[in-house]
């Protein structure tokens, strides 16, 4: 039986939880330039490879906890994008999450215990949905299967 | 053929990059026909929701498409060298197409590369 393993990461107050197959790096925090007119959930863009990096801010989530100290790079389908929050850790678990109800937009798939809390995992493609970022979702390159996240089932 | 750019600080925050070939003129406040073009121009700081820096000399900027901006001041391209372009993909925006097409990552600074024809009362 092969283990899954996922990453925790708090932001906005939350604790989250993401597979760690869509997980590029964990950085230290660098100051995003902010760009006018932008999206309001962008808190800025970071130096990337050919393509500015977008940055998450913490308020997405609903603000609020520790200020943001690191930056969590997802990888979908080789589109980039950086969460902004802090506590990273690396979990292997078996996949015994508590599945939601689906509440709405389906970005949060369900719930984990995680050291007697509870963290909130979620899905990456639902995710840049409710961005509006887009993604080649044909595409496998590095980071997640786009078309099945590492939640679905 | 390598596109040339103008640099021009728009506020203290904002920097901007517009390629040579889409600027006819800049008018400094000593011009002759400063006054003139300068009761239409579209003040960039403004429309970037940035506040205008007063210490900032203020210039106009002329483009080839018509438009005139009035921006802070225009920066010598040598003392910004060098510059790496990235792209900025048009969904950061909520509006499509977005007004910033790149940035020039430089040690010295971070120039945001402007679309002309989105600025400046030219949409």
């Amino acid at each position: 039986m092969s283990v899954r393993r996922f990453v925790l990461f708090s932001a906005g107050g939350r604790r989250l939880v993401f597979p760690v197959e869509a997980v590029k790096s964990i950085r230290d925090w660098e100051e995003p330039l902010p760009i006018p007119r932008s999206k309001q959930w962008l808190l800025g863009v970071l130096e990337g490879e050919g393509e500015a990096i977008p940055v998450l801010g913490s308020s997405f989530w609903g603000g609020g906890g520790v200020a943001d100290h690191m930056l969590l790079l997802l990888d979908l389908s080789g589109r980039l994008l950086a969460v902004a929050g802090g506590d990273p850790d690396i979990l292997p678990l078996d996949c015994t999450w508590q599945e939601e109800n689906d509440p709405g937009d389906g970005l949060i798939a369900g719930t984990i215990a995680v050291a007697d809390r509870t963290a909130e995992c979620v899905r990456v493609d639902k995710l840049y949905s409710a961005l509006g970022l887009r993604y080649n979702n044909t595409d496998r390159i590095g980071g997640v299967d786009a078309e099945k996240d590492s939640f679905s089932r | 053929m390598r596109e040339g750019w103008v640099f021009l600080k728009v506020s203290a925050s904002i920097h901007i990059a517009v390629p040579v070939s889409a600027v006819r003129r800049v008018l400094h406040r000593e011009d002759q026909d400063y006054a003139a073009y300068a009761s239409t121009a579209a003040d960039l700081s403004r429309e970037l929701g940035s506040k205008p820096d007063p210490e900032l000399p203020g210039v106009l900027v002329l483009l080839e498409n018509g438009a005139c901006w009035y921006v802070g001041n225009v920066l010598l391209g040598e003392s910004v060298q060098p510059l790496r372009y990235e792209s900025v993909p048009s969904d950061l925006f909520d509006r499509t197409p977005g007004w910033c097409r790149g940035i020039l990552w430089g040690r010295r600074g971070r120039f945001f590369v402007v679309a002309p024809e989105i600025l400046g009362g030219n949409r």
